[in-house]
């Protein structure tokens, strides 16, 4: 299925925040998915694995990650969410100055956005890689990666760092389109759906305001 | 006659105060002005002398089928696709949630082939239930007026012209009761196209898609007219053509927009607001540009007694406009008022003498006459939203603290905890998933309450920034609550961008969510605005503009007054 970006946008925030998520982390996720599928990688069908995964009674938002010694790690049992870990790193990207090691955490693939806006904000090229997989994310806002699309759904040891020369890897290819999978946009519609609410024959006339008939 | 002479030798007039500009009262007075959508595309396709041409028109004698229209710019053409429908009464229904129209629209990136006709003419018709693609730039379908369309089809085919009294009362033969824009149902995301010139100015594909809309409208009564009776029928008069606007019915679905769009809305604000102190600082006003606004005055006095409107909300405003404009006739009567600062010794005396509805409406008329000092500004109201989002975690808590007690000393004074400034709440609905409002205590709305009630949640972040040091980064805060990351973007924006943020309680019981239509509106250069109900309001669009192909002819951009016979 195609969509615009401004359309995966929508519905990638509106599942988050349908998943339980702040407004202002659901933001965020509805952005980064858009960065994602807009380098042509898969940000959409990553982010309703996670919300699938962690769809139940654990709230993500009571487990902040710590910072400690170069290291992130949970706060609490189990991986990390990543929308959690990149809101953390975007706002304290001084961090990446220095190699800092993440873990557990899960779909480590929604960290890039905010590794390469960190690229971008410290004027250097930062790498981040785990188990098979690696991105370059340069200061023009460019990126390059190799075996990202494998979409580990958790990694014990992410490792972002900078790096002195951002590499001659082919940039991901910009897209102003997103193409995925029917499935995964029903999921995402599926945690979007408990964010409205169910209509009333009262709010259908008082909620919208407008009259039945147009016949005058 | 050098403008900008003038104003190097001008005192510093600042801007307004967001404090008094943001308010919903304010916002929800403005009438449409020079920097307004549709002036800013007239004023291009006259200018770059875009040529219009129909390109197709194959609608049978039932009102069936398909036209394009086309326009053709210095680099890129467009082309309204329009689908005619043949619409039972019972099915006409001017609510978003309806599923059948007299008429769908898209607006197309080029000429479309007939293939793209083929796959258009799969999912305009249905509207959000079908597909677009990226060669389409908008999404749009609109209902005839039933009274009009059928007394101007009928008086045609008869060889008579429409009794001129309902063209005046009615205004427009369609009303559009949905204009979709940037990406929506898979159509091009503004994005991709906001580097083209003719698309730099905010909404520029939508009142592109709106004014062929009217070219359109007209042709199909006249092409109706003509399949009742072949023989007598007679166009219509190019003058009450022009006279013919294209309504819009607009309920809460475009309300939150302001709210979700604050570096746009600071935008479009900051430049009309710029515009009115530029023409305040002028030392004097020639005779000429005196004589214009004089001229305008009289014409909005006309198009005032013009506006129909049975909304006792806006009959009120009216009465007060009406003596505000007879206020400004006098104050023209004094020869002496057009030297030593004109504009602004008359902008100081409004605020004393006028509603706010009658300051606004001096506001727009104020620019009429500075061309060159005001249109220019129009390049400075789109936004690029994405970069402005980001948050700064490094900003500390003390200066969050002093943040809001500068931008949100409303929000601080308001009490949260009384029932009646949080009586509603903002909602989406699972049925058609359009924005809408509700009674907070009455109805089982608030788990799905929308993030748009700023001052309420600035207020609540504030509350908690008492449990952190005044140099903790807020980086701290925003990990341990993140249901506070929302409201420091909003404080953020706001510290950046004035004009961002509506100043007012937007879930209170008192507020009128007309109020944030009406600004919209105004902006998209909409008038006659004729509420319908506290929440639901018609409009008019394109009113006496030009038709295409006269826009090279008629006197530049001043079509948004109604004509003076006789006058200048």
């Amino acid at each position: 299925m195609i969509l615009s970006l401004s359309e995966i946008e929508g519905l990638a925030k509106k599942a988050a925040r349908g998943a339980g998520y702040s407004w202002g982390i659901a933001e965020d996720a509805g952005r980064d998915v858009r960065w994602l599928e807009g380098h042509g990688l898969p940000g959409a069908g990553v982010l309703a694995g996670l919300l699938i995964d962690n769809d139940g009674p654990r709230n993500l938002a009571k487990l902040p990650p710590r910072f400690f010694d170069g290291r992130m790690q949970p706060g609490g049992e189990g991986p990390m969410c990543p929308i959690t870990a990149a809101a953390a790193i975007s706002d304290r990207w001084e961090v990446l100055t220095r190699e800092i090691v993440i873990g557990p955490v899960q779909w480590p693939i929604l960290l890039l956005p905010a590794v390469a806006r960190s690229a971008v904000a410290l004027g250097m090229p930062l790498t981040m890689s785990w188990f098979g997989s690696s991105a370059v994310a340069r200061p023009d806002g460019s990126v390059s990666e190799t075996g990202l699309r494998r979409g580990a759904s958790v990694t014990d040891h992410l490792k972002i760092m900078p790096v002195d020369q951002a590499g001659a890897v082919d940039p991901c290819n910009e897209t102003d389109r997103c193409a995925t999978a029917p499935v995964i946009v029903d999921q995402l519609n599926i945690f979007a759906g408990r964010t409205y609410a169910p209509a009333t024959e009262a709010s259908r006339l008082a909620g919208a305001g407008a009259g039945l008939t147009d016949n005058d | 006659m050098s403008t900008a002479a003038k104003t190097d030798t001008a005192a510093p007039i600042a801007m307004r105060e967001p404090s008094d500009v943001m308010r919903l009262a304010r916002l929800g007075s403005i009438h449409q002005h020079r920097l307004s959508f549709m002036r800013v595309l007239l004023r291009r396709l006259a200018a770059e002398k875009w040529r219009y041409e129909r390109t197709t028109f194959k609608i049978d004698d039932n009102g069936v089928g398909h036209a394009v229209y086309t326009l053709h710019g210095p680099e890129r053409s467009y082309s309204l696709v329009a689908f005619a429908h043949d619409l039972p009464p019972e099915q006409r229904s001017d609510r978003v949630i309806a599923t059948a129209w007299d008429a769908t629209f898209t607006l197309f990136d080029g000429v479309p082939t007939t293939d793209d006709i083929s796959r258009l003419s799969q999912n305009v018709p249905i509207q959000e239930a079908g597909r677009i693609s990226k060669k389409e730039l908008s999404l749009s379908r609109a209902n005839r007026s039933v009274r009009l369309w059928e007394h101007v089809v009928s008086r045609l085919a008869a060889g008579l012209q429409p009794d001129a009294e309902l063209v005046d009362k009615i205004g427009y033969l369609m009303r559009t009761t949905a204009v979709y824009g940037s990406g929506k149902f898979g159509a091009s995301d503004r994005e991709s196209i906001a580097a083209r010139p003719e698309f730099i100015a905010p909404f520029q594909v939508e009142m592109m898609s709106v004014y062929l809309t009217r070219a359109f409208v007209a042709d199909l009564v006249e092409h109706m007219a003509r399949a009742r009776s072949p023989q007598t029928t007679v166009p219509l008069d190019p003058k009450i053509r022009r006279q013919l606007g294209i309504g819009n019915s607009t309920g809460l679905g475009m309300a939150p927009f302001l709210i979700n769009h604050p570096v746009l809305l600071n935008n479009w604000i900051a430049a009309r607001e710029e515009g009115l102190a530029r023409v305040r600082r002028l030392p004097q006003a020639s005779a000429d540009e005196a004589a214009r606004f004089r001229s305008l005055v009289a014409r909005a006095a006309l198009n005032i007694a013009e506006w129909n409107t049975t909304s006792d909300f806006q009959l009120e405003k009216l009465s007060e406009l009406r003596v505000d404009i007879d206020k400004i006739v006098e104050m023209m009567e004094d020869s002496n008022i057009w030297t030593n600062a004109p504009w602004d010794r008359l902008y100081h005396w409004a605020t004393e003498a006028l509603s706010v509805e009658g300051q606004e409406l001096l506001v727009s008329l104020m620019l009429e006459p500075y061309p060159s000092l005001v249109d220019p500004l129009a390049d400075c109201m789109a936004a690029d939203e994405a970069a402005a989002n980001g948050i700064d975690g490094s900003m500390t808590i003390g200066r969050v603290r002093a943040l809001i007690e500068m931008l949100y000393g409303w929000a601080l004074e308001t009490d949260w905890s009384d029932r009646s400034e949080i009586a509603r709440a903002w909602y989406v609905s699972e049925e058609k998933l359009e924005p809408r409002l509700g009674e907070r205590f009455d109805e089982d709305i608030e788990c799905y309450e929308q993030p748009l009630a700023p001052g309420r949640d600035v207020a609540a972040l504030y509350g908690d920034l008492d449990a952190y040091t005044p140099e903790d980064p807020v980086a701290n805060l925003l990990l341990h609550q993140p249901e506070h990351r929302h409201a420091l973007r909003s404080v953020q924006i706001t510290a950046a961008h004035p004009y961002a943020e509506i100043r007012d309680n937007t879930i209170s019981r008192e507020m009128v969510p007309i109020d944030l239509l009406r600004a919209k509106l105004a902006f998209f250069g909409a008038q006659h605005f004729d509420p319908r109900s506290d929440r639901w309001v018609r409009i008019n669009m394109y009113r006496n503009a030009p038709m295409p192909w006269e826009l090279s002819e008629l006197a530049k951009d001043d079509w948004s007054y109604p004509a003076i016979e006789g006058a200048l």
